[in-house]
This record gives C-alpha cells, structure tokens and sequence, in this order.
C-alpha cells in the first residue's frame, strides 16, 4: 500500500496540475479573506464582525470553502484521468486488485487537500493578523474556537478530496466529472440553500455541512453543529466512495 | 526459470458483449521458450481473450491461468508478466521515463530499472521527452519497455508490430526471438499473418471467438502442401508427364507460356520425372508456401479484406 501511494504522488508529480490549483485556491482565499475584512463594517453584510469569535471563524474558514472545490476537482481529475489517457489498463495490469488503487487514490488525495488546507490557512493568517491588528482588533490564534475552525477545514476538504476520487471511479469520464462536480457546487448548491423553504434539508447539503464544519456563520442562514456537518460529509464522501470503489472494481477495463 | 511454470492455459472461455458472442468456449494452451501468434480477422475476439488472460475483462465463463494462476491470484503480476495492450495509454504531459518511474515504484523496482528499459527498447535519447511528442513507433517502444520492466517470464503483446516501420519490425522480430530463446513465453496477437510469419513458432487462430487451428506453423504450412515453379520449353510434355504420375489435373497452371505451376509436389520430384522424361528445365523452383492464403481460408475471410485497418480486435 506505501508503495501505492508513493506511485500516486509520483504521478501527481509529474505533471504541474497540482500547482496550478494551489496557487488558484490561496489566490480565491486570499482574495476572499481580504473582502470580508474590507467590507466587515457594511451594515448589509452577511458575515459577522470581525470582533466576535463567529466573524472570526467565518474569517478563517474562507480556506477551506475556497480549497474544497479545487482538490476535490484535482481528486476527480486524477482518476478520471487513468481512463482518460488510458493508463487505467497499466496501472490494474501492475495492481490487480483494484480496489487498492482506488484506495491509494483516497488516502492520496486525502493527503493533498490537507496540504492545500494548511496552505489556504497560512494565507488567511497572513492577511488577517496584520489587517485587523492595523484596526485594533487583537487576534489570537489559539483562541475563539480557531483552531477548531483550521482542524474542521482539513477534515473538510480531505472528505471533498473523497469525493472528488469516489465521483470519478463512479463516472470514469473526466468532463463529465468536472464538469458535474464545477455546476453542482456552483449553480444547483447556491440555488437550493438560497431558499429559506428549504433550509431545513438543504442544510445537509455537501456545502452547508462543510460551513457547519469549519465553524462558517451566515445571518441568513441556518446551520448545522460543528460534529453534525462532519458527520454528513464523512456520509457524503465514504457513500459515493464505496460506489466508485465497488463499480471499479467489478466493470471491464476495456 | 523451469519450462512449465510460464504456461498459459485457456480453458473454455466466453464473454459476450450485449447480443454477440465475443468469444464462445475458447481453448488453448501457449509454452514457454517460443512465440506464439495470436491470430484472427478484426473482431475475432482477440483483444478480449488477452484483457481476459490479464483479469481486465471479467469473463461469463472459463477460466485463464499463467504460470497455473489467474492473473488476479499471481501475488506480484509484474514480476511474472509483462503486457502491451494499447500503444496510446500514456499521459501525454509526462516524459516517457517518469511513466516508467511510477510504475517501478508502484511495484518496488529501483528507478534504474526505467533507464535499463529505455536503453534496451533503443529510447534513451528521447527518455526526458514528453509522450505527446512520441511517434507511433516511439510508443509502441515505450509500452514495450513498460511489459519488460519487471523482468516477466510470460510476454503478452497485442498488436505489437503496428506503427513500427520494416526496421523496427525486425528489431522486434530479434528482441522477442532473444527473449524467447532464454525460455521465456511470448504471445503475439496480429490480424495480419505475413506481419508476424517470419516471427513465431507456433499458432493460435481464431474466428468469431472460436480457435480454429493451434499448433506449429510448419504444420499450417502443410495444410496448404508446396507448390513448384517450372519453366520448360515443352510445357505441355511436363503437363502430360505429371499427370501420368498421378498429379491431378487441378493442380497444375499454366502460369506462362514457357511455366508450370504444381501444387503438392517437390522440387524433386519435378527434376526426376523431368530428367526421365529428357524434357529440358529452364528453371525450378519452390515457391514460398502462400500461408495468408490458408490463414483467409482458415477465418473465411477473403483476400480483399486482408489489408484492412490495422487497428485491434
């Protein structure tokens, strides 16, 4: 299995896709970070101020909303690219049983989309810290349930890199896939939570339960706890992983 | 490496796809220290016969082993068999030696390994290119080196002449003919007989997903007897003499008008009734044994289709 996974980072090595989409998701963090904290005193603002725990939080989780679609994209280029370029025979010819390389993929791209974490993290630190202490605003990052909100971030996007891999065994096609996963996340979510009559299931929606997790609060909306949205998210990401994972292994590589 | 133990024995396979049978009860066994050509028209049913010997493709029925175990129980598949199924199945962005570098990882070979392969396939020089750069031939190559990089007994190739131009074909011709002399087992699947002719000992044809003959390729030679080319000035004489020894009248044509040609007689044979008779040869000569001609029998197919796509069954 190590050296599965050491083949997996290899592939994902060898080409600069992984690159691109960090420096894309610390870029949309970044970016992200520096609006809410511009426009933290618009009294139309959804967001919380910045001086209490939850503006803090939902600060912070800007990480890990803005790396979540990337890595699980990544996830599901990675393997949907096996089939793509037809490596897929190569890889089951050397690894039989396939199952362990869907695996490999998962803990891989687990791995990845922490990294991405700590990385999107590092870049709202960077921002934050200076900014809001040229306001007078003191922040501690040991305090007002930070870490809470960095340690929910990672197990979120670890669970949408999950997703991404579980997606992409499921459907093999990488446009598909992408494509799929890009208007699910941004044009069917948004619509469904932007319906108050709906809140009351669309709250366990992926995106909801990732908010809920990283300690996101919107005044608009409701959410679910902290362990709740994780609970969902894990149910989200190890369903559709086992799906993938039984049809790979079961479908003729042809 | 013993003999036996790079067997491979099919047993009774099937599969079929939606209404039509791609392969219905086939059976056939392939040994080690010699190539063996795979051989049928497009379609035949060859491509899904090998994806089913390498546990790709899950068989309705059989059962197919190597070295006595289905590909999916060999404990480290690599070490024992080495495949070329297509010659596209690469990721274009990355160089021809990291895609052989994942899969020495993957299977706990030392990186080297990448390099020995590419020299031994003759691709060093372009190793540290990208593979959208790489021409047919050149990829052909690199799958190539991908089978061999766990040193395997057992050598499974589909199609494995296509794309490499008449230099690159006797290069294979000498590497697979080097491999199978040190014992190994080498099977090589084509559509064309005359591409891999020169190359294997041994045959397996088949047609619509049924074998039709397997066994040495001097025996489907036999099949078809040999075939003698005379000239002679008194052409109707050697007509009349052969015939009075006994050679039906079908087999002979008059290919000329000073030349005969006799099927399932010798050269021989031609020369003494000649020299009996004092009628003068000009010249004599066995013709080459036209085997695509017994393959297109064989599979029913005619000869107008034979040069067809080259693509994969």
């Amino acid at each position: 299995m190590r050296r599965l996974i050491a083949g997996e980072i290899h592939k994902l090595l060898a080409t600069r896709l992984w690159l691109w989409l960090l420096l894309a998701a610390m870029a949309i963090t970044a970016l992200y970070a520096s609006l809410q904290i511009a426009f933290s005193d618009d009294p139309d603002t959804w967001t919380p101020p910045l001086t209490t725990p939850d503006g803090q939080q939902t600060l912070f989780a800007a990480a890990a909303s803005a790396a979540s679609p990337l890595v699980a994209v990544l996830a599901a280029i990675g393997i949907t690219g096996e089939y793509r370029h037809r490596t897929a025979t190569t890889t089951f010819l050397s690894t039989p049983r396939r199952g362990r390389v869907i695996a490999a993929k998962l803990v891989t791209y687990g791995l990845v989309g922490i990294g991405y974490a700590l990385a999107c993290t590092a870049v709202v630190t960077a921002i934050a810290v200076p900014w809001l202490s040229a306001r007078g605003i003191e922040l501690s990052l040991t305090g007002n349930g930070l870490p809470a909100t960095t340690a929910g971030g990672i197990i979120a996007i670890a669970f949408y890199a999950v997703i991404g891999v579980g997606l992409g065994a499921l459907l093999r096609e990488q446009v598909a896939t992408v494509v799929g996963l890009l208007i699910y996340l941004f044009v069917l979510e948004p619509i469904l939570t932007s319906i108050p009559a709906l809140d009351t299931w669309s709250r366990y929606l992926p995106g909801p339960a990732d908010n809920a997790l990283t300690g996101i609060t919107l005044t608009n909306q409701e959410s679910l706890q902290p362990w709740q949205g994780g609970l969902v998210l894990a149910a989200y990401g190890l369903t559709i992983a086992a799906a993938g994972t039984y049809l790979a292994t079961r479908r003729d590589v042809a | 490496m013993t003999d036996d133990d790079g067997r491979i024995v099919v047993t009774g396979l099937s599969k079929t796809f939606g209404p039509a049978a791609a392969v219905a009860d086939l059976t056939f066994t392939v040994e080690p220290g010699s190539i063996t050509g795979f051989l049928g028209p497009n379609g035949a049913g060859k491509t899904t016969t090998l994806r089913m010997l390498l546990g790709l493709v899950r068989p309705d029925a059989g059962v197919a082993t190597i070295a006595g175990r289905r590909y999916l129980d060999l404990p480290a598949p690599g070490n024992v068999v080495g495949a070329v199924l297509e010659t596209g199945a690469f990721h274009p962005a990355r160089t021809g030696r990291a895609h052989l570098r994942i899969y020495c990882t993957v299977n706990g070979y030392p990186h080297s390994r990448a390099d020995e392969v590419l020299d031994l396939v003759g691709l060093a020089a372009a190793a540290r290119r990208p593979v959208r750069g790489y021409s047919l031939g050149m990829r052909q190559r690199l799958a190539l080196a991908t089978a061999l990089l766990g040193d395997p007994r057992v050598l499974v190739l589909d199609e494995p002449a296509n794309g490499l131009d008449p230099e690159g074909i006797a290069w294979l011709r000498r590497l697979l003919r080097d491999l199978a002399a040190e014992g190994r087992t080498v099977l090589v699947s084509s559509h064309v007989l005359s591409e891999v002719q020169q190359l294997v000992d041994h045959v397996v044809i088949i047609n619509r997903g049924r074998c039709v003959r397997q066994g040495p390729l001097t025996a489907l030679a036999a099949l078809h007897g040999p075939v003698v080319s005379v000239r002679t000035p008194q052409p109707d004489r050697l007509h009349a003499a052969l015939t009075r020894t006994g050679v039906d009248d079908s087999r002979i044509t008059r290919s000329g008008p000073d030349r005969l040609r006799v099927t399932g007689v010798h050269t021989d044979d031609v020369g003494q009734l000649a020299h009996a008779e004092r009628i003068p040869l000009l010249w004599l000569a066995a013709e080459h044994t036209d085997l695509e001609h017994v393959f297109f029998t064989l599979t029913g197919n005619s000869h107008e289709a034979a040069p067809a796509a080259r693509t994969g069954a």
